[in-house]
């Protein structure tokens, strides 16, 4: 099926609408930092649902890639660029660094899967925040990382929010394009196959294990390209968000919107967790209860989450609608039938 | 180093294993045999804690201590009934995501019914006082909850192994199919099973309140301790669980002469360990969870 | 309607929706001040007292400055960095905030300083106690800090321990900042007071278990443990101590200790020597104060004032006396206003000071030892000190805030 490409169609024109007028929208505008983390964190959760939606391996790690690029963005700065403030080398660096780190990672358990893969990667994130939290020299311990000031971005200087909130957008945009277009490519159908029946994907000559590898390495550079966006967005790093809990929020983010089965869901999920993690916790002290309960029931009622009941609805009045149109159908026929008969 | 310290370390170790052993016993088996990862351990844990904690001066100690377990137990009804049963026979993953999201929600139920302050209980008169040898003091109150861990795991054991109940929940993990033609009703089994390792979790609460205090956080600070001891040892084998238990609390016992400052990180490295080479920990038993690692090589 | 517009405008409709609840005030008459502190997790019951402190501040005064109302706005920092810092920006971005103030935990204090430093926003640090806060390297023309630092509480009460509880010091240090700080200070005293280290443990963050580490302490020869370990792990090594007879061995020596950590254990459990802020009893100012926070919030944690509550209050009155001073709420202007700033009605026996060149506020603190007691009036104050003799000096840390 070769439809021709419908730029009107594309989801993400109107999403890059949205976004690129969203710092003009009355109320919501102002919250400038708000949206700049929401457009992180759709690139991250887009990035995490390569592995869970596409590829059936659930990661509960990827908040350490996430703040290794956070740290490395930190480092690099420090160390290199203080005097001429060029924060493209620091934002590459953490997708790179980071990216080899996923490369050696997704080769070492490149055979395992389901929970034991989890667990794995729980484990090792686990260590990964122990480090954090502990190497003080290195990463500050628990105080972190701070007072880290934006610098400029070909001559463009990004201390102000607003041009900073552009800049993300971009990035965000093209390497949400890229992850499409790695979706949609050949690459992307073997992923997707692998999460249905690994067997046969092996039997048909793919080395499955390679692929997990380097869908592995995909995600990590992108999580770390996100996490260099983050450190930068507030001049600051924490251990805290390497913590497997924490990596808990990408899972739940992504299957809210229907990361299973949906591209997009990411992106609903996304923008929805974070918006409602804040005005949550403003509105309410023990909003953890909710968070909780929020969890159960999307797993019990809604595991294909936003887009996925929005995709049965629209299946259930097909459904209808081609029924009522054979009852029709069938009514006509029956009345001519009749006035057959009665002739 | 003074070869008594080494002495006393060790001892200090076994018992920190074996209570360690029942905290982790209760997720073990759920783990096992109900093939349920149950994030919610940690939860019920924290309850027995709260809810022993709360009762007993009303009650006194040891009706407190029957009673409490039961109520645990009862919430693990509950939970199974309503929620986990809806999850059995899907990716594990629904069944972690779920109870954590219950853990969550239930924390915070805590928090909003016995405030955020800690909660400390007070050794009861039978345990008080310290026992003195070779110049070490010991706290009387950790050999008696070490005997009594030591006492609940010998009757989970008689339980699962020696008991007819212990076959049939353990046919039926192998063979869910064959176990219902024979005649047995397998989601009560399965209840059964997550009731039973609620009430563990329960006891679990009420052996480790007095010596590490009482928080709201209990639950999910034990919870790493308890699945990795589950997996390293195996899942669903109580005699790999309180082996494993024992190792980390030895080592975390002993740990403190050599690198206090890595301890933390030593049973996730063991569990990587594990994993990597034997995943079915050391002498756990194929599940459902193992099948995937079947499909390699 | 196909997949996209659908996929679209779910997402629109979800965010309009959503954001619609985001709906402020305009801010135009009253003057917005912001707490930050943790309303959840671990410090959750001492945020809660420090906010109780910080409205019986806005109390006395009147609920205004400057003839305009003061409007308080509160943010939960979940004693995470992270999120406290990010909570802290909102408020400065959104909400228009110029002063903020209020929590516990260091790490989230220097995070949300930072913040503050970036937006040009004032912070008072009001109940963090890592140096940090005043030091080269962390401290800025924003922030002030409220609290003692550790060099001021372990140098005050260093030449009592050595005099009255022993001189062989073992160390328990919480492995992480902080923890490291009252150690390092503790050290810093041991040729000056004329004792000697015998060890030092450092202790894991989260440690739930310290049998092995108490054991080894026992069996070293050490007549005194310094100790400074925080918050829950704090009450867990505690009961410890208490269950492993440490107290009759040998004297505990607790940095930095709270009211709130004390009060839960049962009477028999007590006997720990704490540098502590404030005392509810250290003065009639600070009794009148507990008996406030006892009758206007009887659902509060404690019936006491702790000295979260009164930091709390420190912090807000002197933010307001400097707003009041300067005149306006400019914020270089009421910065200029707080440096060199007397209080002298603080409710103690002896002024606050506000030290210009590091921004740390300096008072007398109180040293005392908890009692096996029922009731609320469970320490007994052993001596006191001017922390302006112990903070740091110049040369021990070259800052100059009033020059940037």
């Amino acid at each position: 099926m070769n439809k021709q490409y419908n730029i009107l169609n594309d989801p993400f024109l109107y999403l890059l609408i949205f976004f690129g007028v969203f710092p003009f929208i009355p109320l919501l505008g102002k919250y400038l930092s708000l949206g700049t983390e929401m457009l992180i964190w759709i690139l991250y959760s887009l990035s995490f649902n390569l592995l869970l939606g596409y590829t059936g391996l659930p990661s509960f790690g990827h908040g350490a890639f996430y703040g290794i690029g956070s740290y490395v963005t930190a480092l690099v700065y420090l160390q290199f660029i203080n005097n001429s403030k060029n924060i493209f080398l620091p934002v590459l660096a953490a997708s790179l660094i980071v990216g080899m780190l996923a490369y050696f990672f997704g080769f070492i358990i490149r055979k395992k899967r389901g929970i034991y893969f989890a667990l794995i990667t729980v484990a090792f994130s686990q260590v990964l925040y122990i480090i954090a939290f502990k190497w003080t020299e290195v990463t500050g311990g628990e105080l972190g990382i701070t007072r880290l000031f934006r610098g400029q971005f070909l001559g463009i200087d990004l201390n102000n929010s607003t041009r900073y909130y552009y800049f993300v957008l971009i990035i965000v945009f093209l390497g949400s394009i890229i992850i499409r277009k790695i979706t949609l490519s050949p690459f992307g159908k073997v992923l997707k196959a692998l999460k249905q029946n690994e067997t046969r994907v092996q039997y048909l000559g793919y080395n499955s294990a390679k692929y997990c590898c380097y869908v592995m390495t995909i995600s990590g550079i992108f999580a770390g390209l996100c996490g260099g966006l983050y450190c930068l967005l507030y001049g600051a790093v924490f251990a805290d968000n390497m913590h497997w809990v924490k990596s808990g929020d990408v899972v739940i983010a992504t299957l809210l919107g229907g990361g299973m089965t949906n591209f997009y869901g990411p992106i609903v999920g996304s923008s929805i967790f974070v918006l409602a993690r804040e005005i949550l916790s403003s509105v309410w002290d023990n909003w953890m209860l909710l968070y909780g309960l929020a969890f159960v029931l999307i797993i019990l009622f809604m595991p294909t989450g936003l887009l996925g009941m929005v995709e049965r609805i629209k299946e259930k009045k097909h459904t209808e609608q081609f029924n009522n149109n054979n009852n029709k159908k069938k009514k006509d026929l029956e009345g001519i039938a009749h006035k057959e008969e009665n002739k | 180093m003074n070869i008594n310290i080494i002495l006393v370390l060790l001892f200090n170790g076994v018992l920190l294993g074996l209570i360690y052993a029942v905290v982790s016993i209760g997720f073990s088996l759920v783990l096992g045999i109900g093939q349920v990862i149950n994030f919610a351990h940690g939860l019920l844990f924290a309850f027995g804690a709260y809810i022993f904690w709360y009762i007993s001066p009303i009650i006194g100690y040891w009706p407190a201590f029957i009673i409490t377990p039961l109520i645990v137990g009862g919430m693990g009804y509950l939970i199974e009934k309503l929620v986990i049963t809806r999850v059995y026979g899907q990716d594990p993953l629904f069944g972690l995501l779920v109870t954590l999201g219950i853990s969550l929600a239930g924390t915070e139920i805590i928090r909003m019914i016995w405030g955020k302050l800690t909660k400390v209980v007070s050794t009861p008169g039978f345990a008080a006082g310290q026992v003195h040898f070779a110049n070490i003091i010991y706290p009387k109150y950790r050999i008696a909850l070490a005997l009594i861990s030591l006492i609940i795991i010998l009757f989970v054991w008689w339980l699962m192994i020696r008991s007819n109940f212990g076959t049939i929940v353990k046919a039926g993990m192998t063979d869910s199919e064959m176990i219902s033609a024979l005649g047995h009703n397998l989601p009560v089994l399965r209840n059964r099973v997550f009731i039973i390792g609620s009430i563990l979790a329960g006891m679990a609460g009420i052996v480790a309140a007095p010596l590490w205090g009482i928080k709201s956080e209990m639950g999910t600070d034990i919870l790493m301790l308890a699945f990795t001891i589950a997996l390293i040892g195996g899942l669903g084998s109580i005699k790999g669980t309180v082996i494993a238990a024992l190792v980390i609390g030895i080592i975390t016992s002993l740990g403190v002469l050599i690198i206090p400052r890595l301890v933390e990180a030593v049973p996730f490295i063991l569990l990587i360990a594990v994993l990597f080479y034997k995943p079915k920990g050391l002498y756990g038993e194929l599940t459902i969870l193992g099948e995937v690692t079947a499909r390699e090589k | 309607m196909n997949k996209v517009k659908v996929t679209f405008i779910v997402t629109l409709g979800l965010i309009i929706i959503l954001g619609c609840f985001f709906i402020t005030s305009s801010a135009a008459e009253p003057i917005k001040i912001g707490a930050v502190l943790p309303k959840s997790g671990n410090y959750a019951e001492h945020g809660e007292m420090e906010l109780i402190g910080i409205y019986l501040a806005v109390e006395d005064f009147g609920g205004e400055v400057l003839g305009r109302p003061i409007e308080l706005v509160e943010a939960d920092d979940e004693n995470n960095p992270d999120i406290g810092s990010r909570r802290a920006r909102n408020l400065i971005e959104v909400e228009g905030v110029k002063f903020l103030m209020g929590g516990v935990s260091s790490s989230v204090g220097l995070a949300i300083g930072g913040v503050c430093e970036e937006k040009g926003a004032l912070y008072l640090a009001t109940n963090q106690n890592s140096d940090d806060f005043a030091s080269v390297g962390y401290a800025n023309k924003y922030m002030f800090h409220v609290a003692p630092g550790m060099d001021s509480l372990v140098r005050g009460a260093a030449e009592y321990v050595a005099e009255n509880l022993g001189k062989k010091w073992y160390f328990i240090t919480h492995d992480y900042s902080w923890g490291h700080s009252g150690t390092k200070w503790a050290r810093n005293m041991l040729d000056q007071v004329g004792a000697e280290e015998i060890g030092e443990i450092k202790v894991p963050n989260g440690t739930r278990d310290f049998s092995s580490y108490l054991l080894t302490i026992a069996n070293s020869g050490a007549d005194v443990v310094a100790l400074t370990v925080g918050g829950l792990d704090l009450q867990a090594l505690y009961m410890q101590m208490n269950e492993f007879g440490l107290f009759d061995k040998m004297a505990v020596w607790c940095t930095l200790g709270n009211y709130e950590d004390s009060y839960p254990l049962n009477p028999e459990q007590r006997g720990m020597y704490i540098g502590v802020e404030a005392y509810w009893k250290e003065s009639p100012g600070m009794i009148e104060l507990s008996n406030r926070v006892k009758e206007g919030y009887p659902n509060a944690p404690l019936s006491v004032a702790s000295a979260n509550t009164y930091q709390g209050w420190l912090g807000m009155t002197a933010l307001l006396k400097a707003i009041e001073k300067a005149g306006t709420t400019d914020v270089d202007a009421v910065i200029k206003a707080m440096e060199g700033m007397v209080i002298c009605d603080n409710l103690r026996l002896e002024p606050t000071y506000i030290r210009p060149w590091d921004h740390q506020f300096l008072g007398v603190y109180p040293f005392v030892r908890d009692l096996q007691v029922e009731g609320v009036d469970i320490f007994e104050i052993l001596f006191t000190y001017d922390s302006k003799d112990y903070a740091r000096s110049l040369s021990e840390n070259p800052l100059d805030l009033t020059a940037e």
